[in-house]
């Protein structure tokens, strides 16, 4: 008899499953739910070779590179992170929230999400580069550049993945992508010029990833760059990609009545 | 077995759909040393050994990519040391890369923008060039043959117009 109440307590306890291994399954499970929907993946994949040609349109006319096409190229990178993610939390909350009482880690769930996305990411940034340099040859070391929009691709998926933890619908998260994409224009130096920058606009430029991908592009096309300049942007982008994940395991923490 | 199948059968694919691009690219992407890209890619490949040439002062082959009739007559360190405004011998060529290649509707002229960076090793400077390399070729069969001895010619004005 005195064996039930501890029974009872073992029970109503979540069961203790390992965070690496909870993050494995999560990953094949979500990995094989994109492929589930194909249309919808090819579709994201496709929108990067397509941006890719229309910016062979607009700088073919010149023939050459600008900073300005390296300003686009990461600004689409970013965009691609956003849309990619921002539907990926709050379309499964009910499910997310049902798992949580049987010992769904919150981290190993926003890991599994991170994980995919990258690699979509990765595919992405690569089809959006080779689609450039199709016709235009960018100045600078291909591989740099292509890690600095994965940098960028990372912390718009980081980006999404928080915006989707807030929202209560798959639409409103959509809705709040400009918010995130148009500061990133807006604090930047193809605004108004750098020099006129005040305090907070310069401080506001610093936490936006695509300052810091731009930064890699021009660094790379520079006849002398600068090796600082260059490894700290190239620390920042993880360094905040994976912040906000963290950011996102906190906004997942309180539970939400479905 | 199977998902080994798999991977290759991808591998195979991924590479057959990459080179169908590096040829449609006209050898924008890189070929391998493989023989893609089409008249561009040709184009590409003779602006790589031409800037190869000169980065390794190897004059008397780089004069080879023009026609025969006029191959003894390119004078290519003058030409650098108007383009570059120094000496070849006070010039390092960093570094070079085909940024665009155009051939026109007739398929017999071409013309390259080439990047090249070289360092001023009189002022210790780095900086970047543009170069545009022209070629012509008398039909689609014949080979392609830089156009730069024209760069070499003194610019004269034209008889009964005023400079």
């Amino acid at each position: 008899m005195s064996e039930v109440p501890a029974k009872t307590a073992e029970r109503s306890r979540p069961p203790e499953r390992p965070v690496l291994r909870q993050v494995d399954v999560l990953t094949r499970r979500y990995w094989a739910c994109t492929l589930g929907d194909p249309v919808t993946l090819l579709l994201l994949l496709a929108q990067a070779p397509f941006i890719g040609y229309l910016c062979t349109l607009v700088w073919g006319s010149i023939e050459k590179d600008t900073p300005s096409l390296y300003f686009v190229l990461c600004l689409s990178s970013v965009w691609f992170g956003c849309i990619n993610a921002c539907r990926e939390v709050v379309k499964e909350r009910a499910i997310l929230e049902r798992e949580r009482f049987f010992g769904l880690s919150l981290g190993a769930y926003v890991q599994s999400k991170g994980r995919v996305l990258a690699g979509i990411g990765a595919v992405q940034v690569l089809m959006l580069l080779m689609a450039v340099e199709w016709k235009i040859a960018l100045n600078g070391n291909f591989w740099l550049q292509l890690v600095a929009l994965w940098g960028a691709s990372l912390c718009g998926t980081g980006l999404g993945l928080l915006v989707s933890a807030f929202s209560k619908s798959q639409e409103r998260a959509v809705g709040a992508i400009p918010l995130l994409i148009l500061p990133q224009i807006l604090f930047s130096e193809f605004s108004i010029p750098k020099e006129s920058f005040s305090d907070t606009v310069q401080w506001a430029e610093r936490a936006m990833p695509v300052h810091w991908a731009f930064e890699i592009f021009q660094q790379a096309a520079s006849t002398e760059p600068e090796g600082w300049t260059l490894l700290g942007a190239l620390c920042v982008l993880p360094l905040y990609a994976s912040g906000l994940g963290l950011l996102t395991v906190a906004a997942l923490l309180p539970r939400r009545e479905l | 077995m199977k998902n080994f199948a798999y991977l290759l059968l991808f591998l195979i694919l991924a590479a057959g759909v990459y080179a169908g691009g590096a040829h449609l690219s006209g050898g924008a992407w890189p070929t391998f040393g493989l023989p893609l890209g089409g008249a561009m890619g040709e184009l590409r490949q003779m602006c790589q050994s031409y800037w190869e040439d000169i980065q390794f002062k190897d004059f008397k082959h780089a004069a080879q990519y023009h026609d025969p009739s006029v191959q003894d007559s390119v004078d290519i360190p003058y030409l650098l040391e108007r383009i570059f405004l120094q000496k070849p011998e006070f010039l390092d060529l960093m570094e070079y890369e085909v940024v665009f290649v155009d051939i026109d509707s007739s398929g017999l002229r071409g013309r390259a923008r080439t990047r090249v960076r070289v360092k001023d090793l009189v002022k210790e400077k780095i900086r970047d060039q543009e170069v545009m390399l022209y070629f012509k070729r008398k039909s689609s069969s014949d080979p392609w043959y830089m156009d730069l001895e024209t760069s070499l010619r003194a610019i004269e004005g034209e008889e009964g117009k005023k400079h």
